[in-house]
């Protein structure tokens, strides 16, 4: 019953019964020796069929050292005071790296095993190496002499005193601890500290002690032990610094602080919630920062404006300006060179025009003087270049070669009566219209303000759409509008500045440590504060108000306004810190006459134009209105751009001038308009966001986090201005290139 | 202060450890865990519920007091505030966690005695007299939670010197030792034991004493909540514990059990206590695999924003089911399932009846955390809240450390809370019995033990001085 019977069973033929049919012999010779090969298989003499492999296993490595055994060795920690030997697995061979230093006495015996029996007379048991670890602070120390002269207390007796030294050496001053275990009793039967375990029994008259009475009474005792041990004089630094921290502890200010933490502590979700919106738009606006301050740089590189700070470092720097000093030199010396160019410009218009006058000349010398001593190398370069191409009278060929005017001519009467007027400065392109002027007499930036005027209106009972808008009328529409702008202006300012001179005092009051009680109040108070300071504000703005009024008719006073107008518009969101106020009104008033002075000027300048070739140019611009209608930045810039335009004009001839000469110019210029725009989209965004602070809640803009900002804002103010001439310069210019 | 500054601190991976074996001794309401400091988990887990038989005879270790013997009646060496209640029982049942498992003094005898023949006392108390000290050669950490009475801790002191001749001793809280489990030294330890839940809060390994709080809403209270879901129910829920099973047959979901029981004579039945601490293995078993925490918004008497009350949301919740001993067996409704425990934290949903009523809602787990942190100093509040840590069997509760954290950033709006819960079971159960095997076996810490020499100059009383 083996394989045959298989086979049998399966039809296959029977093949001759070898033990292994299925192993492969192929390698066997057929023969050996003559002998057949199945006497050879059956001697077994060939290879097995069966090869068998011996489990193999890994070589046993053959390591160059015998292991070495483990054992159990004493060793002690040097920190102990008492000896204790304890036991650890150590390698055999090992040596004790280090020894305990501790005098080993026979009194030293601890357990009961025989662990220290056998240990005894190894005076140099292994010390632990975790024993250079221990570290204890020194204990202030002082004896009961000197305790009664230095360091007597009402408040504190000898023995409480003792107490708390010993607790907060013994927690090594972890104050949170010390304060959760202080339980110091008048009378101690034995050791304070034992009672002190029982935390239900009731102490019997402890005084109640903060974490601040301790600290404060601790420092005290432990800077006047360390004056006594080192005089202050001989003192190294550390110590002294030490000494100094220890002196200064407030536990006022300490106690306020907590409270604040506490409040934090205690915020609700709301709270919260608008906490993290505030750090967001903080965020948002610290990186809009980082973009203004790059745009103003590129502008300071090529307006020449004073380098009174150094761009690079503008964060650091702006603290300069945070004081009221500080701005107002800046204002000054801004004021300064806008003057000088204001001058400049005159200057230049006046010898292209071939009018040479005494004064001119003076004025200008001087201020070419001034201007090399204060302002950079390069601005310098670039005035005597504009001045002495101006020589040349390029700006009198430029307007030459225009075509002559299809219009009709309309004279003086004419344009009275259809009130036409061909402005120097061009408002906006094409046409416009009155109630168009009207309309945008009475918007203000934010609709808060355009409420307030057109109450301000209808107080003064001026419908808002006007009866008869004559030229006269809505210039004189204007003034008025204008006028309580300003007064509006102020008093929001004046609100401003009166909030944030609440929360200074308040802040130092409680820095002065008035307690923190009075925090809520305060800040409860404030707003109403601030609200009856806003009533004030209003009245004294109104005396305020008679003064731009007098003293100005008709279109100058227009034209001033349109300037106050500008500038206030950037005012309304800069100014934010008390001395930036004072800033602002110095600078209004000096602005007033400034502008003033420029108006009339440049009135006169235009009579002379008018006689001669003046009415060429004149023509030109008007043209150039119609050619201009699709220019969007033009439209965007907007009304309060007018008066920047027309100075824009005047460096036009210069600008030209320059052209001529060097006509690679232009690709700057475009890269200069760029950068206005970015920093004026940018400054909007700001602005947006300062309004939005405004309206939710006075103290936000006490943040510290704005101030930055604030700093600069002057500065910003009247590089905006610059910057929107140079836009309009460059536009105009642009322009007039297609043309040709 | 001069002295650390030449000193420095030590490196970030510079090997701390120092093995010295010693033991540590974790005792707990419903267990206490011993073992050697170094390993991982406690070798050694007994029952801290021991048998008395007629006798007055202590019988330890889980299988003296699982085998209904005639009479026998369970008590607890710890009482129902996490402290010992009976000093001299302790101490046996103790040294017979101890002794059984990881000194070898007695080895031989139990082999002989334990396992098999389960009618055998485990352990005879008048022969531990005349062995030798049981401990003699280890140094032992023991454990103690936050609020231990001074005689209490002097006690335990003496228990270690005298009675097992240790050469070193130490005692711990629990909590700070549960916070090095998780690696933090300073955190929030809560505890959820059988007995008690306790907050501590934990400040460089220093437990600050005035934040601890405790309330007895635990284990125990979860499984009387049980006890009443049982008895309250349409119809009620039988609860017949194993030993009273002699067979059972297989019945449909909610019929009635066909199972016959074990009858004992007369006057040989074992104490109701016995039927107690049985019928608490079967809440145990309950607890693991059924109840549930509700898993919000809000609590599970609230109701959601579309008005919906949340118990009738939690109707469609998945349901459990679970099998008495007695072969009856049922699907557990998830409003059930939530039911039994949240009273930890919602006082007014607690089941009631005349033994049990209705705890204060100052009890409840956040309102304790609460308490906790308004006693410690305000500059470390907002650090605790980042560093919570639960631990303790009771906290195994499916889903309740995340309704914790949901709680607590519903009650601190403005601070980070982060909760540090082992995600292994064992760590979870042994997290203050890890905490002490890392202490006792750092090479720092060799300082801190109280040595014999010290504990005979200055008495029981250095405890107080030492172990802070
Ligand atoms: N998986 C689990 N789920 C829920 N509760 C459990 C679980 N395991 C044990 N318990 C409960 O935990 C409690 C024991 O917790 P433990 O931390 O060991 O307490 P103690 O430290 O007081 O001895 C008991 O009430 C037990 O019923
Ligand atoms: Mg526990």
């Amino acid at each position: 019953m083996m394989g045959s019977d298989a086979r049998d069973m399966m039809g296959l033929p029977s093949a001759v019964p070898t033990p292994k049919p299925t192993l492969p012999k192929a390698p066997k010779p057929k023969m050996k020796g003559g002998m057949a090969r199945e006497v050879l298989d059956l001697n077994f003499e060939g290879a097995p069929p069966i090869s068998i492999v011996a489990p193999k296993f890994k070589e046993k490595p053959k390591i160059p050292f015998k292991p070495r055994r483990w054992e159990q060795t004493p060793f002690m920690n040097s920190a102990r005071k008492d000896g204790l030997v304890l036991r650890h697995w150590k390698r055999e061979g090992d040596a004790a790296p280090n020894v305990a230093g501790l005098p080993v006495t026979p009194a030293d015996s601890n357990a009961a095993s025989e662990m220290d029996t056998d240990d005894r007379p190894a005076a140099n048991i292994e010390d632990s190496r975790a024993a250079k670890w221990n570290v204890r602070i020194d204990r202030p120390r002082y004896s009961a002499e000197e305790y009664d002269t230095h360091l007597k207390n009402a408040d504190w007796s000898k023995e409480e005193t003792d107490y708390l030294v010993d607790l907060a050496i013994e927690f090594d001053l972890r104050w949170v601890v010390i304060i959760d275990r202080y339980d110091f009793r008048p009378q101690p039967k034995s050791e304070p500290s034992e009672d002190a375990m029982a935390i239900d029994t009731p102490t019997p008259h402890p005084k109640p002690r903060t974490m601040e009475d301790l600290k404060s009474r601790y420092y005290a005792v432990a800077a006047k032990c360390m004056a006594l041990r080192t005089p202050l004089s001989s003192m190294n630094p550390t110590e002294f610094e030490e000494h100094e921290k220890m002196t200064k502890f407030d536990p006022r200010k300490e106690t306020v602080r907590k409270q604040y933490v506490e409040k934090l502590f205690l915020r609700t979700p709301e709270e919260a919630h608008e906490e993290e919106l505030l750090l967001k738009e903080l965020s948002r606006i610290v990186l809009n920062q980082e973009k203004l301050y790059e745009d103003r740089r590129a502008l300071y590189d090529r307006l020449e404006a004073p380098r009174a700070i150094n761009p690079a470092a503008a964060h650091a720097s702006t603290t300069v300006y945070q004081s009221s000093q500080g701005l107002q030199q800046l204002m000054q010396t801004m004021m300064q060179s806008q003057r000088l160019r204001d001058a400049e410009k005159r200057e230049k218009r006046r010898s292209a025009l071939g009018v040479d006058t005494e004064t001119a000349n003076s004025h200008s010398s001087s201020a070419a003087d001034l201007r090399t001593g204060g302002g950079g190398g390069g601005g310098g370069g670039r005035s005597s270049m504009g001045s002495a191409s101006a020589g040349g009278g390029g700006g009198h060929e430029k307007r030459q070669p225009h075509p002559t005017p299809q219009h009709r001519h309309f004279n003086q009467a004419e344009r009275v009566r259809f009130g036409i007027s061909y402005p120097q400065e061009r408002l906006t392109s094409g046409v416009q219209f009155r109630h168009e002027r009207v309309v945008k007499a009475s918007q203000a930036k934010s609709a808060v303000q355009t409420t307030r005027i057109n109450d301000a209106l209808a107080e003064l009972g001026i419908p808002s759409r006007l009866l008869m808008p004559t030229n006269r009328v809505v210039t004189e529409y204007e003034r008025l509008v204008e006028g309580v702008k300003q007064l509006v202006e102020i008093r929001k300012m004046r609100e401003k500045v009166d909030g944030e001179i609440k929360i200074w005092e308040a802040q130092r009051r409680l820095a002065n440590g008035d307690g923190a009680d009075e925090v809520d109040d305060q800040t409860a108070g404030e707003s109403a504060a601030t609200n009856a300071q806003s009533e004030q504000a209003k009245d004294e703005g109104a005396s305020k108000e008679a003064e731009p009024k007098e003293g100005e008719n008709g279109e100058d006073a227009s034209k001033v306004e349109n300037k106050e107008d500008d500038d206030e518009e950037e005012a309304d969101e800069a100014a934010r810190t008390k001395a930036e106020e004072k800033v602002e009104d110095e600078d209004e008033t000096e602005h007033l006459e400034n502008s003033r002075l420029e108006v009339e000027e440049d009135v006169k300048d235009e009579d002379e134009d008018g006689d001669g070739e003046g009415s060429n140019a004149s023509q030109a611009v008007e043209e150039e209105d119609e050619d201009e209608e699709d220019d969007d930045d033009e439209e965007e810039e907007g009304e309060g751009e007018a008066e920047a335009e027309a100075e824009g004009e005047d460096e036009e001839q210069s600008d030209d001038e320059d052209d001529d000469d060097e006509g690679e110019n232009e690709d700057e210029r475009a890269e200069v308009e760029k950068d206005g725009n970015a920093v004026n989209s940018s400054e909007n965004q700001v602005d947006d966001n300062n309004e939005d602070g405004e309206n939710e809640d006075p103290e936000a803009e006490a943040n510290e986090a704005n101030e930055p900002d604030d700093g600069s804002s002057t500065r910003a103010r009247s590089m905006r201005k610059r910057s929107a001439s140079v836009i309009s310069a460059v536009s105009n210019k642009s322009t007039k290139r297609q043309k040709k | 202060m001069a002295g650390q500054a030449t000193l420095k601190p030590p490196d970030a991976n510079e090997y701390g450890g120092d093995e010295i074996s010693a033991l540590v001794l974790d005792p707990g309401y419903s267990t206490v865990r011993a073992g050697f400091a170094g390993e991982d988990v406690p070798k050694s887990v007994v029952p801290s519920f021991y048998a008395s038989t007629p006798s007055q005879k202590h019988i330890f270790g889980d299988n003296s007091i699982h085998t209904p013997s005639p009479q026998i009646s369970i008590n607890n060496v710890m009482s129902k505030d996490g402290t010992v209640r009976d000093w001299d029982t302790a101490a046996s049942l103790w040294e017979y966690a101890i002794t059984s498992k990881l000194t070898s003094n007695r080895q031989g005898k139990l082999s002989t005695n334990g396992l098999n023949d389960a009618e055998n006392e485990d352990i005879k108390m008048e022969d531990a007299a005349e062995q030798e000290k049981p401990v003699g050669e280890n140094a032992l950490l023991m454990t103690e939670p936050g609020w231990n009475a001074g005689k209490d801790r002097e006690r335990a002191i003496e228990v270690a010197m005298e009675s097992w001749g240790t050469p070193a001793f130490y005692l711990a809280r629990n909590g700070v030792l549960a916070s090095f489990s998780a690696g933090k030294p300073a955190a929030l330890v809560i505890d959820i034991g059988a007995a008690n839940i306790s907050i501590s809060p934990i400040q460089d390994g220093l437990l600050l004493r005035k934040g601890v709080v405790r309330s007895p809403l635990a284990g125990n209270f979860v499984s009387d909540q049980i006890r009443l879901l049982f008895s309250t129910a349409q119809p009620p829920v039988p609860l017949t514990p194993h030993y009273l099973i002699s067979s059972k047959s297989a019945v449909d979901a909610g019929a009635q059990a066909q199972a016959t029981l074990k009858h004992f004579p007369p006057g040989a039945e074992p104490h109701p206590s016995f039927r107690a601490l049985q019928e608490d293995r079967v809440l145990t078993e309950f607890k693991e695999s059924v109840v549930a925490a509700w898993p919000g918004p809000g609590k599970l008497s609230g109701h959601s924003p579309n008005g919906m009350t949340n118990l009738d949301t939690a109707k469609s919740h998945p349901g459990k089911p679970f099998e008495m001993p007695d072969g009856w067996n049922q699907v557990f409704q998830a409003a059930d399932r939530y039911r039994c425990m949240e009273g930890m934290f919602d006082a007014k949903m607690a089941l009631t009846d005349g033994e049990n009523p209705a705890p204060s809602q100052k009890d409840c787990i956040i309102d304790l955390i609460k308490q906790s942190l308004n006693s410690v100093d305000t500059d470390i509040r907002a650090m605790l809240l980042n560093n919570m840590v639960v631990t303790g069997s009771g906290s195994l509760i499916q889903g309740l450390t995340s309704r914790i954290q949901d709680e607590m950033t519903a009650a601190f709006p403005s601070s980070k809370i982060r909760i540090h819960a082992a995600g292994s079971i064992v760590e979870r159960k042994f997290g203050s019995w890890i905490g002490g095997s890392i202490l006792a076996s750092l090479g720092t810490f060799h300082q801190m033990w109280i040595s014999r020499k010290e504990y005979e100059e200055f008495g029981a009383g250095i405890v107080e001085k030492r172990c802070k």
